[in-house]
Parts: C-alpha cells; structure tokens; sequence
C-alpha cells in the first residue's frame, strides 16, 4: 500500500510540531531537575559554609603576664614537676586584675576572669616548659577569649537583647569595648581548631583527634578491605566455576552491600569487642567494622572492572601460552585497575562518612587526647560532628557546621583522586 | 539430495605419514546440550595453508579453537575424540595446555595486541616461558619476529610506542609478530582479516603464503575468495559436520558435494 | 542451473550470457543447413544470404565475451557459475568459427555454381546431413544440460571423419580420372574439409558440455560404462 506523497507530506507535517513540542518539553524538565539539583546543592553549601566560616576564627585577648618566679618556682628547683604544678591560673587573673584595678567586688571579678578561657592557663603552662628562661620575665602573649566573649565579637549575641537573656553581661561589654580600644583584643586565625582535641570548652574544642581517628580508621579498612575486596573479586570473576555454590556467593555479597551499615555496627560489637577482646573506641576495630562495610562494594566494583576488560585481551594472553594467573596479573588487572581504584574510593568515602556502626563500638566516646596509634581511643569525624552539634554551647553550632566542610572538603578530594586515577590509568583498547 | 556423510570423505586428501601435522580422529565437540561439532576426521599436511569455510555458526571457529584447547576456558564446552600434533594426543591428561600453547599459536578475528608497547607485546610470550636467556637474546627474538611478520620496517624506529596506536592492519600483524616469537610449529587464525581494509588484508595474505614455509597454517575465513586465495587445502563445514575436506582448487572448481557447491556459489539460503 | 543465487541478478546476468550462446548457436546451425542446401541446390542468392548474415555471429560473439569478461570482474564466479562461464567463453569462439566455415563453404558454393555440376554433391549432401545433426545435438545438448547427449555427439564425430577421408579418397581418384574436374574437386574437397572441422567444432561443444556439468572433460574413446549409474548431483 502506497499513500500518495502530497497526503504523505501533509501528515508529516501536522505531526511534526507535535513532535518537537515533546522533545521541548522532555528537555526542558531535564534542565529543571538539573538545576534544582544544583540549586540544593548550593543552599546546602551556603548554609554550611555560612554558618561554619566564623569558626576558622577565634577572639584573642592580648595580656601581659609577669612569670614571677616566685610563682612559678618558688623553692628555686627547676624541676620539671613544680613548674608544671605552679599556679598559672592564678598568673592569669593577676594580669586581667592589674589590667582592670578598679575592678574590686568579688562577683565583678568572677565576671571579668570569665573573658578569658580556661586554656589561656595551660598555653601558659606549655610556653614556659618550653622555654624555662622565661621564668621572672614579663611576657605579652594573646590567649583565647571565652566563646561567650567570642560569639559577642562575632556578633551572634546580641548586645541590644535585655541583659538577662544574654550570656554577656554589661560591664563584661565595657571591657570589652575598652579593651578594642587598646587593641588588646582581636580575631585571629583558629589554629586550635586544627590542632587540639574534643573539649568541653568550644573555644578549644578542635578536629585533630578526631581527624587523627579517621585517618587511623581509613588506614585498617584502606589496608584490609583493598586486598581482601580485589583478591575475592579475581577469584569470583576469573576463577571461581560457576556453579550454585558462587552464585549463593554472589547473590549474598549483592545483598551485604544493602545491608543498613548499623548491623555491621552490632557485629562489630559482638565479634571484636566481645569475642576478640579488641579495645573499645579503637581506630583498629572502626575500621574492620568499616571494613565488613566496605567490602561488598569493593568487590562489586572490582567485579565489574574485571567482566569490562574486553575477552580479546584474554585470549591474546592465553594465546600465547600464559597460564591464567600469568594472564591474570599481567594483562587484566592492570586494566581492571583503574575501575577498581575509583571504586575502592568511593567505597572508603562512604566509609569515611559513616556515624551508625562506629557508634555501636563505643567510638562515641568523649576522648580529648589526640590518638597516636591504631589501638587509642578515638572519635572520628562524622562522629565529632554528631557529638558538637548535640552540644547546647551556641559556639558549637559554628564548629560542627566547620568540621562539616573540612569531611566535605576530604570527601571532594577523595572523590576528585578517583576521577583523576581513571582519567590517569584509563587505557583504550 | 543425498546423504552429505557419503561425499565427505570422497574428496579428501591423502597424505603421506610424514606429511600429517595435525590429525583429528572422531572429534566431537558439545556446548552444554548443543552438538556443535560432530564427528570430525581430518588431517592437516605440515607446511601448508588450510582454510575452514562455512556458515556463520557451522563450528568451524569452535573446531578451530580445539586445536590450541582455547575452548578450555569455556566451562560449559566439552570435548571429545582426539587431536594429534606429531602423534601426540593434545587431549591427554599429561599434556600441559601451557606448553601446547607455546607449540600451537592464535591470531584472533580482531587485532587485539595489548595495551603495551610495541616491544613489549612480542617479547611477552618469549618472557614468560623463558625461551630468550638474555636482554639481547629478547632483542634478537622481537626484531626477528617484527621482520617476519613484515612490520619491522614500519615500527622499528617507535618500538616503545603502544601497539594500540598501530593501524588495525599493523596491530594484526603484530598480533602475528606475537605469535611468532614464540616460536609455535602451528598458526591458527580465526578470520584474521575480518576487520580490515583490502591493503590491509592483502598484505595478511602475503604473509600468510611466506609464513607458510616454516608453519603450519589453519585459517578460518568467511570470505570464500580469502580461502581460495591463500589456502591449498580448504574444509567445508556446516552445522557442525565436515560436509567437504579436499585440495582448494577442487573445491573452488569442481567441488563434490551439492552443499558445498550453493555456499560457494551463493546459492546457500 | 537449478537452483537460484542468493542475489538474484547473478542469476539474471548468467541466464542472459546463455541466451546469447544459444540464439548464436541456432543461428550458427541455420547458417550450416543453408551452407550444405546452396552445394547440393546450387542456390547462388542462398549463399549470399549465408555470407550476409556471417558477421551477426561475431557480432554476438563479442557480445558474449562482454557478458563474461563482466560477469568475471564483478560476481568472482566459482564452480559450476566459473565452469559455466568460461565453458561460454569456449563455445562462443567455437560457434564463430563454425559460422567461418559455413560462410566458406557458401563462398566455395558460389564458383562451384559457375563450374559444370559434379557428381560428388550427394556424398557432400550426407556428410552435410550427419554434421548438421551432429551439431543441433550439440546445441539441443548445451540448452538441456544433457551430458548423454553431449558424450552421444562425441562419439558421433568419428562418423563425419569417416566420411571425410571417403569423399577425399573419392575426389582424389576423379582428380585422377579427368584433369578438368580438378578445380571443381578441389572446392568440393574444401567443403567437406569445412564439414569436417565443423564437426570437430560441435565435439569440442560436446567436451565443453560435459566439462561444465561434470567438472572434468569426458576420457576414453568409448561410453564410460559409469555413466548411468554415476551419481549425478545435478540430477533432479
């Protein structure tokens, strides 16, 4: 049957818009879910970022401290554990006083040692066991502030809100404000953010530990899961018959992976802690219960990596007379291994974020020492973040939303080490 | 129309005892359930060109895999009957497939040298199983092979360079250079020009006619004229059976079976 | 052919090259009845007719060696197509040369019509008979793909060759007899001469037609006893 080609040319033509409003419409929902994407993505970022910037910022105040030796040292022995034991504290409030001598009724006092942090003290204590020829000198050295002082300078509260409401009193403000115009106090640069342990105190509260504790715990599930992933993935793929028994195998490893990741938790518990006699909160049984985690998608990915290097590499290698192994190690894995380094990757990011099963391991725990070894007890990030922002302190708010960039921030770049493997390893054939 | 069975061995060429390379006797080959070769007698001469025609799925790449045992990596293929280079029965369980590989080497239907470099891709066979004691010994073997495979003069001068990055004619004989270096008695290809220009595929054939002096050559091929361009003995399957097994110019000529006669004429439907 | 190609215009350019033989075949074959009819009617405006019509036939020769040479370049024939069309390539040449001999044999005619009527024309007029069979037979046997028939013709050329060496034996002694009939017999020795080669012609037709179908020419001086009983797969 044949239409004649006018009618032919004029039903094509009535069809024809009809057609290409479709295709209008079909992209143009594809742009907007596009842009929603991103548009939540940047309200994440900016929020984040937003509320989490002023922390990389702490308030200072600039005292001048007379390291009386008769403080410090007063039986003149130098010895290690007096000094360590004088009263810096007491050094402290000396200088606020003789900064502020009009200052006299006890409670007024009580305030004014309120602006500054208990860790100006132990700065103190650090500075002359570091340098013990400072003793009988007057020294100027910037201490952090309190974080009420803190939040005041980066005006979160209020002064305008009725005094009893604030945290901030009002003859704390006049010091303050007499203080600026001496510039004895200031923003500086947050390096204890960077460098101290958890505290209960937000102003010397830091990511170290936790930081440190991450680290530890990806090394172990770096460590373990890599080989153990890749080694099960070689065999499943290229050695393995199959038969019902591998494929139990493989429905089961399909499965672990959507497994919700407390359940590792819980094994961890069971087995490591309570079988194995692990310590509690150690970076070393975060990550075997990272490890369990991460397995299954490690090996997904290997798995797939391997089944993507094309048989006529296998039979060029075989062809020549390589044994499987040989044929194995030479020629496929080398080609898997970009798939299975993007995948290991992705798999230890995941690990990197995840809170559920290290909370079952006690990895919870308030621990303000910075770990140094595999079998210390420690927080790691996400974790940190939970514990900060369970906390009521308004300057915890700021540091859990920093913490959160400086996760995001490793996360962006374990992410962007992937692509840049792949793009690096990636070989055409 | 008769019983194809009863010609298959009309036209079937003699050799003399010292002439056989290759001899197989009752091969029967089976995917899982499926009977993909049945029966299969035939003898290869030593020196020579020996094409396989037929329909695509007529088993003439399987038949051609048992001879190197390249269908061991596939787990559901079993294989019956036996294949003998030099009287010696590759099916036997004391016959390492390693070393059958070493004797007996493959070109594939798409050049698929590895992504390696020029000299790498040769020296790989002769690496691993040893054959060159020494760095110039390796050497020797890859400029040998290269010259051999008429592909020294084009890459002798970028031999560190990737082999993928050669033109699909050159990746294949380089893929030929590879199996050379081995030093194989037997060379199998399956359709080794299937992916290449006519230039290209000419200078396979030559090749093929020069190599023939000191290989055995099996060649499988869809193209009809490749066969007769470059074989002295084809074979003819279909569905499985050897429908015909004799000189190339008979078959090409006069052929004896009526099978045979409308593939080559064109007249399979 | 019995089957057909899986591209039908193969089969549509080989059936076109053997239209070409045959219409060249039958014409061959009229011009060799008409060329024995002018010696034994001494008809003079037959003969020119026979002259006339000659360069049809290498005109349709170079039609067929066209067809070939095309059908060789383009379609790569193998087998029974390759047999077939290099078995053209052989007959075409040997039905030109037939023609030849036909349209000499009717120039001949036409100074023997000048010359006093001979005895002789009868012998021609059978040896003409038997080579005219000989030769539709030939065709008959190329148009039907009949080896029987071919390997009949075969044989049959003894018969001509017979004839010949009599009517030469014949001519010769009325040469001897009388010195005026030497002009007449030497046209009439040409003739069957002619005859003659026409017939080796048609028997080399008959080799071609069974090396087209069987793939070998035909061996030994008698009927191979096989024939019959060979299984022919071109048989149906």
């Amino acid at each position: 049957m044949t239409i004649d080609t006018k009618i032919k040319d004029r039903l094509l033509r009535e069809g024809l818009p009809k057609r290409y409003a479709k295709e209008k419409r079909f992209k143009l929902m594809g742009k907007l879910s596009v842009y929603s994407a991103i548009g939540m993505l940047l309200v994440l970022f900016c929020t984040i970022v937003g509320n989490g910037y002023s922390a990389f910022q702490q308030t200072h105040l600039k005292l001048k401290i007379v390291l009386s030796a008769d403080v410090i040292d007063p039986t003149n022995t130098h010895k290690k554990e007096d000094i360590l034991r004088a009263n810096y504290q007491g050094l402290v409030k000396q200088s606020l006083k003789e900064m502020f001598p009009e200052v006299r009724k006890r409670s007024e006092k009580k305030m004014l040692y309120q602006l500054i942090s208990p860790g100006a003290a132990y700065q103190l204590q650090e500075m002359v066991m570091k340098n013990k020829n400072l003793i009988g000198q007057t020294v100027d050295i910037w201490v952090p502030a309190n974080d009420d002082v803190d939040m005041f300078m980066k005006e979160i509260i209020d002064a305008k809100t009725p005094e009893a409401e604030r945290r901030i009193k009002d003859n704390q403000i006049l010091w303050i404000k007499s203080l600026e115009q001496v510039e004895r106090i200031k923003l500086k640069f947050n390096t204890a953010f960077f460098t101290n342990g958890d505290s209960r105190d937000p102003e010397l509260a830091g990511i170290m530990g936790s930081l440190m504790g991450s680290f530890y715990t990806m090394l172990v599930t770096l460590g373990l899961s890599f080989p153990l992933g890749v080694a099960t993935a070689i065999y499943l793929e290229e050695f393995a018959p199959k038969n019902r028994w591998t494929d139990i195998v493989e429905v089961n490893i399909n499965n672990l992976a959507a497994v919700p990741s407390i359940v590792f938790g819980l094994l961890g518990l069971g087995i490591f802690l309570n079988v194995a006699g692990l310590p509690r909160s150690a970076p070393i049984v975060g990550g075997m219960v990272l490890t369990l985690m991460t397995l299954p998608t490690i090996i997904i990915s290997s798995r797939a990596a391997l089944k993507s290097v094309p048989p006529s590499i296998r039979d060029a290698a075989l062809g020549v007379g390589a044994s499987k192994m040989q044929m194995v190690l030479h020629h496929v894995l080398p080609l898997a291994m970009p798939g299975m380094l993007t995948g290991s990757i992705i798999g230890m990011a995941q690990a990197l974020g995840e809170t559920a099963p290290l909370l079952m391991i006690g990895m919870v725990a308030f621990i303000v020492d910075v770990p140094g070894g595999f079998f210390d007890p420690s927080t790691v990030l996400p974790v940190q973040i939970y514990l900060w922002a369970d906390s009521p302190e308004r300057a915890f708010i700021e540091r859990t939303s920093a913490a959160i960039i400086v996760l995001l921030g490793f996360l962006i770049c374990m992410n962007a080490i992937a692509v840049l493997l792949r793009k690096k390893f990636e070989t055409r054939w | 129309m008769t019983n194809p069975d009863n010609n298959s061995s009309n036209g079937k060429p003699v050799f003399p005892q010292e002439k056989i390379k290759i001899a197989c006797k009752r091969v029967n080959v089976y995917y899982g359930d499926k009977h993909a070769i049945r029966d299969v007698n035939l003898e290869i001469g030593k020196n020579e060109v020996t094409a396989f025609i037929g329909p695509s799925g007529c088993g003439k790449s399987t038949f051609l895999r048992c001879i190197n045992r390249m269908n061991d990596t596939i787990d559901i293929c079993r294989v019956e009957g036996e294949i003998e280079i030099d009287n010696e029965n590759i099916y036997d369980k004391s016959l390492d497939v390693v070393l059958l590989r070493a004797r007996v080497g493959m070109v594939f239907q798409k050049p698929n040298p590895f992504p390696k470099s020029i000299y790498d891709n040769v020296a790989y066979g002769p690496k691993i199983h040893g054959i060159a004691s020494t760095k110039g010994e390796l050497e020797g073997i890859v400029e040998t092979s290269l010259k051999k495979a008429g592909l020294w003069e084009e890459v002798n001068d970028r031999l560190d360079q990737p082999g993928t990055g050669l033109s699909g004619g050159q990746q294949q004989r380089l893929c030929i250079a590879r199996a050379i270096a081995v030093q194989p008695e037997i060379i199998l290809m399956d359709e080794p020009c299937s992916a290449l220009d006519p230039i290209a595929t000419a200078k396979i054939e030559e090749l093929i006619e020069e190599l023939k002096e000191n290989y055995t050559i099996v060649i499988v091929t869809h193209s009809m004229q490749q066969a007769a361009r470059v074989s002295q003995k084809t074979a003819f399957f279909h569905l499985g059976d050897l429908v015909e097994y004799g000189e190339t110019e008979d078959i090409f000529t006069n052929p004896v079976n009526k099978l045979t006669q409308d593939y080559i004429t064109g007249r399979y439907g | 052919m019995s089957d057909e190609h899986t591209v039908k215009s193969f089969d549509g350019e080989i059936n076109r090259l053997n239209d070409v033989i045959i219409e060249m075949a039958s014409l061959t074959k009229e011009q060799v009845r008409d060329a024995v009819t002018v010696v034994v009617k001494r008809d003079s405006e037959l003969a020119g007719e026979i002259i006339e019509k000659d360069p049809a036939i290498n005109n349709l020769e170079l039609e067929s060696h066209e067809l070939t040479m095309r059908l060789l370049a383009l379609r790569q024939p193998v087998a029974i197509d390759l047999r077939n069309i290099v078995v053209s390539i052989k007959i075409s040449s040997d039905l030109e040369r037939i023609g030849d001999y036909a349209a000499n044999v009717a120039k001949r005619a036409l100074v023997l019509n000048q010359l006093p009527p001979v005895k002789q024309a009868r012998t021609i007029k059978n040896m003409g008979r038997v080579t005219y069979d000989l030769l539709k037979d030939v065709i008959d046997a190329y148009e039907h793909q009949d080896v029987k028939k071919a390997l009949d013709v075969w044989h049959r050329d003894e018969e001509v060759d017979d004839m010949y060496t009599s009517i030469f034996r014949e001519l010769l002694t009325y040469m001897m007899e009388d010195t005026h009939n030497i002009t007449a017999c030497t046209h009439l020795l040409f003739i069957a001469r002619n005859l003659e080669r026409i017939g080796d012609h048609a028997t080399n037709i008959a080799e071609d037609i069974h090396f087209m179908i069987k793939g070998k020419p035909p061996t030994g001086r008698r009927p191979m006893g096989d024939v019959d009983g060979e299984f022919d797969i071109f048989d149906h």
